[in-house]
């Protein structure tokens, strides 16, 4: 028993490690690549996942 | 509490000193182990219990039984317990009536001439070495103090004796009954027991079947325990405090990793600046300058902030591009609204927002903005940090360690229930703890005497 919540314990300790070290969130997003360059003169023409959001 | 000694080999046998007569009743021959202070005896043929004291061995009661109880522990039987050898001499089955349900258990009289008298109870499968107690215990609350331990009260009933067999050092009488009070400090429980003319008290120890039928040597199948008896000792108790103990390193090892990453975090602002929003931009987006986010791969948090925003709302369809073409797209919405509802005023949402975008490698980045808002303007505010240090993981981390101290103290809490489930107090009175009335004596109560249980 002490054995496995030692185990246990270090998995639990390694994964908020890891998770703060690497600066993981719990916040949804999408992410896209291949991304034009001429989207900084035309930022018009990028298709966001979020829009047409209906609010209130 | 478990008596080494017990498994340790028997000594070679003394030659047991008994005597043999015949029953008043029926002529069976019967065989007297207790020596001169057996009292009683019975027959098992018959059902006839005689008293020995008197010279005619007169008949003092008789049991019709209709089943004939056979002793887990044959009459006869040597075996050391508690690192003493003691002879069965006598069974018993006893009977408590609740709400109109029967229990019944098994008592066994050990003897040795040395020792004097034991007892071994037998409920379901459980059983206690019992012995008459040297001094009177001290009555706390509704528990008992003794041998610097408080004895929870467990249950207090009637009990009757329904079969009888071997003998006795008192004249047991067919249905003869008795007031028991229980009170319990598992592994030990302490009985009370009362009849008209005395109190008697005994003091038993849980003791695990194995041992009996190691120390007894008996053949048969041991009954399987079922349920959980008033002085079991928990699996849990004692474990709990030990986990919470290791949990509390392991909680310090956290706080210390946390620290160690919150303080050698950057904390950057990489990027800020001001905006107007006005309907006239409505569904037009724009981009920022280029900035860095240096470092580790680690988090990018954008902070916002609005006004005015007056029972309104601006959504902000953001996007953090870097220079290689990689696009992470998130939405965020402020709003506040307030009112007045029956004289009370309210409010709700605020006038700023964070959003953390996780694992962002370095790189030069920009932000496309689009914001919408049914507000003719709203100025809004937005900083860019990077490798900022979070707390979120740092509380899931001890919500998850928690989780086996919970599981543990939920499966002694089962435990303790069922334990508790068959006494006087049923519920979660197994939580309480003993009060603090001053200790007192007891009253007219003899702590000596025959011990009928």
């Amino acid at each position: 028993m002490k054995k496995f919540i030692i185990v246990y314990g270090a998995a639990v300790l390694l994964f908020m490690g890891i998770a703060e070290y690497r600066g993981w969130s719990l916040m949804s997003y999408q992410e896209q690549k291949g991304i034009p360059k001429s989207l900084r003169e035309n930022p018009g023409t990028y298709r966001s996942s979020y829009g047409g959001v209906l609010h209130k | 509490m478990a008596d080494p000694s017990l498994t340790a080999p028997a000594p070679a046998p003394a030659t047991p000193q008994v005597k043999t007569l015949r029953c008043s009743g029926c002529g069976n021959p019967l065989t007297v182990r207790g020596m001169e202070r057996t009292e009683s005896i019975a027959c098992e043929a018959c059902g006839s219990v005689i008293d020995l004291t008197d010279e005619n061995l007169r008949i003092i009661s008789t049991f019709q039984s209709k089943i004939k109880h056979k002793p887990l522990i044959p009459l006869g039987s040597r075996g050391k317990v508690r690192g003493d050898l003691f002879e069965v001499i006598g069974y018993l089955r006893r009977a408590v009536t609740v709400e109109g349900v029967d229990y019944e258990w098994s008592e066994y009289l050990l003897f040795n001439p040395y020792k004097g008298f034991r007892w071994l109870s037998e409920y379901n499968g459980h059983w206690n070495f019992l012995k008459t107690t040297t001094n009177i215990p001290k009555r706390k609350g509704d528990g008992v103090r003794y041998l610097d331990k408080t004895f929870l009260h467990f249950q207090t009933a009637e009990s009757r004796v329904t079969y009888v067999l071997g003998e006795f050092y008192w004249k047991v009488q067919a249905g003869e009954t008795c007031k028991y009070t229980d009170y319990i400090a598992p592994p030990l429980i302490l009985s009370k027991e009362q009849t008209a003319q005395e109190t008697d008290w005994s003091i038993g120890e849980y003791i695990e079947p194995e041992t009996l039928w190691s120390a007894f040597k008996i053949a048969s199948p041991m009954p399987a325990r079922i349920g959980v008896a008033p002085n079991q000792p928990s699996p849990y108790s004692g474990k709990v405090a030990r986990l919470w103990k290791l949990i509390g390193y392991l909680f310090l090892a956290a706080v210390f990793i946390h620290l160690a990453l919150f303080f050698f975090s950057q904390n950057k602002l990489v990027f800020e600046n001001r905006f107007t929003f006005q309907q006239k931009d409505k569904g037009k987006a724009i981009v920022t300058e280029f900035f860095d986010i240096s470092g580790r791969m680690s988090n990018v948090v954008i902070k916002t902030a609005a006004s005015p925003l007056d029972n309104s709302w601006l959504f902000l369809n953001m996007a953090l591009i870097s220079e290689d073409g990689r696009a992470y797209d998130f939405g965020r919405e402020i709003s506040y609204y307030h009112g007045t509802e029956d004289g009370s005023a309210w409010s709700e949402g605020s006038f700023s927002d964070e959003a953390t975008l996780p694992s962002i490698p370095s790189g030069r980045y920009y932000l496309r903005i689009e914001p919408e808002s049914p507000a003719p303007l709203v100025n809004y505010h937005i900083r860019v940090y990077r490798d900022v240090p979070r707390w979120s993981f740092f509380f899931l981390a001890l919500g998850a360690l928690c989780i086996l101290p919970i599981l543990l103290i939920w499966r002694l809490a089962r435990f303790e229930g069922r334990r508790w489930s068959e006494s006087d107090h049923p519920g979660t009175l197994w939580m309480r703890i003993p009060d603090s009335t001053p200790e007192e004596e007891t009253g007219k109560e003899k702590p000596k005497g025959k011990v009928n249980r």
